[in-house]
């Protein structure tokens, strides 16, 4: 009867220890680049969410003071022609009146919030309303191809 | 004694390839462990930038910013309130800004983990006033 003896020669342990580091070493390196490669990503993410809610603070705050050159306009004049021309003549710097709309441009970085409010007609208590909130993005031109 | 002799360095070898094994092993979870640290730390980032997003949302809608967020279970802490989540801390911070025709709500929510802030997100909603020709 044969019997076969499994024998480990001299370098076999050697030879499975570098195999089972190596691919240890290749598991590890995948698990630091994807939690490294989540980590920016979650940072950018965070950054730009912020950058929006600041364009949009930013947004209200003009809307505001639109609002006090609207109730301004008011005070003077109870004609809705009169009312527009003296809302052209009182519009704050970078914002610009086109019929019974005025349009503005919220910048950041490569950002921006596009507004457009809506006048109302001066028999309303209310002056104004928000007609867009359009965000858009500039993106940089590509200087390669596919 | 040939046979003696082959034992030996077998034994030694496998003594040797324990002590490097052992070696890697260490090291190899150390970077396992800090891989573990970031993927936490991104999840922290996510869950405090949502939980902010929905609040900051929550309170432009609102006219009575206290009953919302007192409804998140926030509490008042020296002027801004105040909620413990799991892993952070949201602290909500609400300043009114009178102009000759309305008032300027301003919300600050901010998520901090220990001495670092995860996120700061400003809101403002301008709450227009009837003013009398």
């Amino acid at each position: 009867m044969n019997k076969r003896k499994i024998a480990l020669g001299p370098g076999a342990a050697s030879l499975i220890l570098i195999v089972v580091v190596l691919s240890l070493c290749m598991l590890a390196m995948l698990t630091q680049i994807a939690a490294k490669n989540d980590y920016n990503l979650c940072t950018r993410s965070a950054e730009m969410v912020q950058k929006v809610y600041e364009l949009n603070a930013q947004s209200e705050r003009n809307f505001a003071r639109l609002d006090n050159v609207l109730a301004a306009a008011r005070k003077e004049t109870t004609d809705m022609q009169a009312y527009l021309e003296k809302v052209k003549e009182l519009l704050p710097e970078g914002m610009t009146l086109e019929e019974d709309r005025v349009t503005w441009t919220e910048p950041l970085d490569n950002r921006n919030l596009e507004c457009i409010v809506q006048l109302l007609p001066v028999e309303e208590t209310q002056r104004a309303k928000w007609i867009s909130h359009k965000l858009a993005v500039e993106e940089p031109e590509d200087d390669w191809e596919w | 004694m040939k046979n003696r002799s082959r034992s030996n360095t077998l034994l030694i070898e496998l003594l040797l390839v324990i002590f490097f094994f052992m070696c890697s092993a260490g090291i190899l979870v150390q970077i396992f462990a800090t891989a573990k640290l970031k993927s936490k730390a991104a999840h922290t980032i996510n869950a405090s930038m949502l939980d902010a997003e929905n609040i900051a949302e929550d309170l432009y809608g609102s006219d009575d910013p206290d009953t919302v967020l007192a409804s998140y279970g926030f509490t008042a802490q020296d002027g801004s309130w105040e909620l413990q989540k799991d892993g952070y801390l949201l602290k909500v911070a609400v300043k009114n800004e009178e102009t000759e025709s309305g008032t300027i709500r301003s919300y600050e929510i901010t998520g901090v983990q220990g001495e670092e802030t995860l996120i700061t997100l400003p809101s403002t909603r301008y709450i227009p006033r009837e003013v009398s020709p």
